[in-house]
């Protein structure tokens, strides 16, 4: 029999094995409702429900990194600008975030009918939950580079305030999603490996694997807090 | 997000609700960069309509912070949600920011009442 609601979907998916996709290109705050929905949903099944508010807010910066990607594919194409170039993505990116910020709805419009969007995958482990986040746009080294370093920041430092001034980026805004995800992972007791970057095949996937030593599992929401 | 500002004596209390991201956070900072280049003598930053945050709004909420503290005027953060209140937390920046419980708790404390426990960076 075929699902009809969220919740028989999601377990429609779990007694299948499958793995429950939701796409989307605006993640306003309607399709992040319904993915953090979703998101609980799979948590709760994993016994790890009391970090729900927690780490929603993992998934909400890697969505939307996701689809910020995807606008500046967007933004670079209209203007004519390669966005593998050094120079072009310097030049690109003086003006890509007050550009698209101010007309977000727009670019958003615009990237739904160049068929860019954001896919993410939930699964059921054995032992925690997998979320993928897609977005059809490989990233460029630059990007990648970029991210390298923020992460290497965030290993370096106890503190967002300490991490913070070393983590601004001039050309892309304040960078500090990646950094804030993996203090919240590490301060939650998730380790180095829960989250992983990989770009190719014409897509870039970002992916936490979730999954807690069973004394975290069992101490319920205070234990799980660092 | 809207923002509202009132001012109260010398100081100035700022009314934000809604979402306080990407798409919005530079207004917040623009206005409290607005009110720095004046006369204000403290800012009081009232989050109670604030039911969501992202990377955005934290980067606004230090910077906002950095400004202020360069500038030698006091910052208050009021009446934060629970869930942008977790968000501090695991980022370890609930000891960091000066948060008080309530809107009189910040005007209090900018008065020369107890001032916020804060950690040094």
């Amino acid at each position: 029999m075929k699902p009809k609601g969220l919740w028989e979907s999601v377990y429609y998916s779990v007694v299948t094995g499958q793995t429950l996709t939701v796409t989307t290109s605006r993640y306003r705050p309607a399709e992040r409702a319904h993915i953090d929905r979703i998101f609980g949903a799979y948590l709760r099944l994993a016994g790890m429900g009391h970090l729900h508010t927690n780490l929603t807010y993992c998934v909400h910066e890697l969505v939307a990194n996701a689809r910020k990607a995807n606008t500046k594919r967007v933004y670079f194409h209209e203007r004519g600008l390669d966005i593998r170039d050094p120079e072009q993505y310097a030049q690109g990116m003086q003006g890509f975030k007050s550009d698209t910020v101010a007309d977000i709805d727009a670019f958003l419009a615009r990237q739904k009918k160049a068929g860019l969007n954001v896919k993410i995958d939930f699964s059921l482990l054995p032992s925690g939950v997998s979320v993928m986040v897609r977005n059809n746009a490989e990233l460029t080294e630059a990007e990648h580079a970029r991210i390298r370093d923020k992460l290497a920041i965030a290993a370096r430092h106890q503190c967002l305030a300490d991490a913070f001034p070393r983590s601004e980026d001039g050309l892309e805004g304040a960078g500090l999603g990646i950094v804030m995800m993996s203090f919240m992972l590490r301060n939650l007791g998730f380790g180095t490996d829960t989250f992983q970057l990989t770009s190719g095949d014409g897509e870039t996937r970002a992916s936490l694997t979730l999954r807690l030593p069973p004394e975290r599992l069992a101490a319920g929401p205070q234990g799980a807090s660092a | 997000m809207e923002i509202s500002i009132r001012a109260h004596e010398e100081k100035h209390v700022l009314d934000v609700s809604g979402e306080l991201d990407l798409y919005n956070a530079y207004r917040l900072r623009e206005a409290v960069q607005r009110l720095a280049a004046g006369d204000s003598q403290g800012v009081v930053l009232n989050l109670k309509g604030v039911r969501f945050i992202d990377s955005s709004g934290v980067a606004a909420l230090l910077s906002i912070n950095a400004l202020l503290t360069t500038s030698s005027r006091p910052l208050r953060i009021c009446n934060v949600s629970r869930s942008v209140q977790r968000v501090f937390e695991l980022t370890r920046l609930s000891g960091f920011l000066p948060i008080v419980a309530s809107e009189l708790d910040a005007l209090e404390s900018l008065r020369g009442g107890p001032a916020p426990n804060q950690a040094a960076s």
